[in-house]
């Protein structure tokens, strides 16, 4: 279908003009309109009295449905006009991710794997690597990131991938038929989302870690070692969840896009090694898991050699993501629903 | 009002929707029938944007449905009713619909309160059954106080109780001056629903007319006689003009052409007996698959017509008067004599017609598709 070009907003037709409740079986404002309502003929009123009754509710003040505001072929009084309603769809889809239970689990099992791991490893792990020169306690802290990722993804792919297998798709983008602002939308509640989260998960892993671990495990971490761990790893932890939702988009189906995020964090960094030459290096060292890792470890660990530093290792994981977001909204525009 | 013009979906090598133009009006329920997988569904996710046609557009209030700028309030529509999260209770499934159109939160408890689910409004949709699913959608499609409102097939698994609610609801709609699209595989349905009827058959417009015209064109009367002296009968009627044949397996007969009291008075004067004198006529429900077989086999060349199985009885009889015989090419694209050929654009609305009387079934057709 050919697309206009996007004109201004028509001064008659203010979008965000609160509605207008009318009481019920009042049809007002039709006669304004042009309305041609026609005399109730005898229809009999619902079965249980209300329908009958269905408040007569003029939106907007004009809608023209009525047969004598049909518009002129082809004229597109209103064109797209995203950002008057991205606070709605924001709204919208705040809403889907905090009322369904198994995103909220998802969040908490996150937290709960960050900050448990944190304490975990403070209390128990005895060994230092014998250099003497022990790792500061926030590179401790947040090992349990690298498990806590797998969350992240799986919360991603199951944020746009759940309203395709409920058929939720349908009921979303029949209400809000612009259908990259609907991924923009869940992109930016979910990113912010799991960034918030992540940074307070994160700190608290540090504190937790950092008020139980032997001094010999490990040192005290600097203002700058923190702000790096924590907020590169919530950084993280966004970043991954909105790659998880740009392949769930593509995909659609969650246990196939879960399946197939989890592959890409995990099996580079594992198989990688096994393949010769340089190849093999840059597939380790490009791979999401070695980004996060560099984000977490030391800033001087002598095994992590290669590759990217830490921040210009985010902005490539943010690259996957975007990529994987460019994808989805290709699709999401062309495919049917 | 809903615009259609050359709307076609092609999936693959197969046309689900082809060509159909169209136009649904305010203020009158429009049935949308024809049998399952005649493409109904697949118009109506066009007309909604889910699906982009092949070639040709749909308007909505004289817009493509992407550029309505709160759809909500604009087209209501219940697809299915199962097109939401499980998860997610009723009253914030409608909340989170409500809160991208800018629809306010009084608006979900009033639209949960309108269909009566309000006692479970804070449940998870998955414990819900299909009728309770329904109202959902229904609440949902109401959401905005849109002019139109489209339902696909949403009687299908509903309780008479549920059935007869939605019936009413769909008339007050249309009474309030709004426009009611409802697609239906059931002649029946759309019957004691319908004001106005599109009828379409393997993705075609097969008939586009008002359900009184749509009734009084086909609701064809017959006699059915029944005589210890059928053949003599039947060379006087067939004397006479009329047509005969054999009604079901009962011996009775199947009178089309004079009146039954013509019938009754020929008899007396031949001093022939009768045993049954009975005007009837003929289902619209025939009518319409008939219509719609025709379309059947004109498109996909299939076996079946007399005798098929699931026809009903005598469905394959010649029935003169009826229009062209079943299976003749161009039952899609010659206009069916009488029929209105589909309306132009600026047309006037129509007035809200009377109810269709319910037409009356003859026994032998009581079988449904």
């Amino acid at each position: 279908m050919a697309t206009p070009t996007p004109q201004p907003q028509q001064p008659n037709q203010p979008p965000n003009q609160p509605p207008q409740p009318v009481p019920a079986g009042v049809h007002q404002g039709a006669a304004a309109n042009g309305h041609a309502y026609a005399a109730p003929p005898n229809a009999a009123p619902g079965a249980n009295g209300q329908p009958g009754g269905a408040p007569q509710w003029q939106p907007n003040g004009q809608a023209p449905h009525g047969a004598g505001a049909v518009p002129a072929q082809g004229l597109y009084q209103q064109a797209p006009t995203g950002s008057l309603h991205f606070t709605r769809m924001l709204q919208s889809e705040w809403t889907k991710i905090r009322t369904v239970r198994s995103t909220m689990w998802s969040l908490l099992v996150m937290v709960v794997l960050i900050v448990g791991l944190a304490a975990l490893l403070g209390a128990t792990v005895s060994d230092n690597d014998g250099s003497g020169n022990p790792d500061p306690s926030v590179s401790l802290a947040l090992i349990g990131v690298m498990i806590a990722q797998i969350a992240a993804a799986t919360l991603g792919v199951l944020t746009i991938s759940a309203e395709y297998t409920t058929g939720m798709i349908r009921s979303t983008l029949t209400a809000y038929p612009r259908r990259i602002t609907v991924l923009a939308a869940k992109s930016v509640v979910f990113g912010t989302l799991m960034f918030v989260v992540g940074l307070v998960a994160c700190y608290l892993a540090y504190l937790v870690c950092d008020a139980v671990v032997a001094s010999d495990v490990a040192g005290s971490s600097s203002g700058k070692e923190v702000v790096k761990g924590v907020v590169g790893s919530a950084t993280y932890l966004a970043l991954i969840g909105l790659f998880a939702l740009g392949v769930g988009t593509m995909l659609r189906h969650s246990a196939g896009a879960i399946t197939t995020v989890l592959g890409i964090m995990l099996v580079p960094s594992i198989f990688g090694g096994f393949i010769p030459g340089k190849f093999g290096d840059w597939v380790v060292d490009y791979s999401p898991m070695m980004l996060l890792i560099k984000m977490i470890a030391p800033a001087d660990d002598a095994d992590l050699g290669g590759g990217l530093g830490p921040w210009p290792g985010m902005i490539l994981m943010a690259c996957y993501a975007a990529a994987a977001l460019v994808g989805a909204a290709t699709l999401i525009k062309s495919r049917d629903v | 009002m809903i615009e259609a013009q050359g709307l076609t979906k092609r999936y693959g090598n197969k046309l689900a929707v082809d060509q159909l133009s169209f136009q649904v009006r305010p203020g009158t329920v429009t049935g949308f029938l024809g049998p399952n997988g005649a493409g109904k569904s697949t118009t109506m996710r066009m007309i909604l944007g889910l699906d982009s046609p092949t070639a040709g557009n749909v308007l909505v209030n004289g817009r493509p449905y992407e550029y309505l700028s709160a759809p909500l309030r604009e087209v209501g529509a219940l697809l299915d009713a199962k097109a939401m999260h499980g998860g997610r209770s009723a009253y914030n499934h409608l909340l989170c619909l409500a809160q991208s159109n800018g629809i306010p939160r009084r608006r979900v408890d009033d639209v949960l309160n309108m269909v009566g689910i309000t006692a479970v409004a804070k449940k998870r949709t998955k414990g819900f059954s299909l009728g309770m699913g329904q109202r959902l959608g229904i609440a949902s499609a109401l959401l905005g106080d849109p002019g139109i409102l489209m339902f696909d097939e949403p009687v299908n698994g509903l309780d008479p109780e549920g059935i007869l609610w939605i019936r009413n609801l769909m008339k007050a709609l249309a009474a309030e001056g709004r426009t009611v699209f409802v697609s239906s595989h059931l002649m029946s349905e759309m019957e004691v629903t319908a004001d106005h009827l599109i009828v379409i058959g393997q993705g075609r417009l097969i008939a586009d007319t008002s359900m009184r015209d749509f009734i009084e064109r086909n609701s064809q009367a017959y006699t059915v006689v029944r005589s210890p002296q059928a053949d003599q009968l039947t060379k006087l009627v067939t004397a006479k003009g009329g047509t005969v044949t054999p009604e079901g397996d009962s011996g009775a007969l199947r009178v089309t052409g004079p009146e039954p009291a013509a019938i009754g008075d020929m008899a007396a004067e031949h001093g022939i007996r009768l045993h049954e004198l009975s005007p009837r006529f003929a289902s619209l429900e025939e009518v319409y698959m008939r219509l719609t077989q025709g379309a059947v086999e004109y498109r996909a060349g299939l076996p079946g017509g007399p005798g098929a199985p699931g026809a009903p009885q005598g469905w394959g009889q010649p029935q003169p008067g009826w229009g062209q015989p079943q299976g003749a090419p161009g039952w899609g694209q010659q206009q069916p004599q009488g029929w209105a050929p589909p309306p132009g654009p600026g047309g006037q609305p129509f007035p809200p017609q009377a109810p269709p009387a319910p037409a009356q079934q003859a026994p032998t057709h009581g079988s449904e598709a």
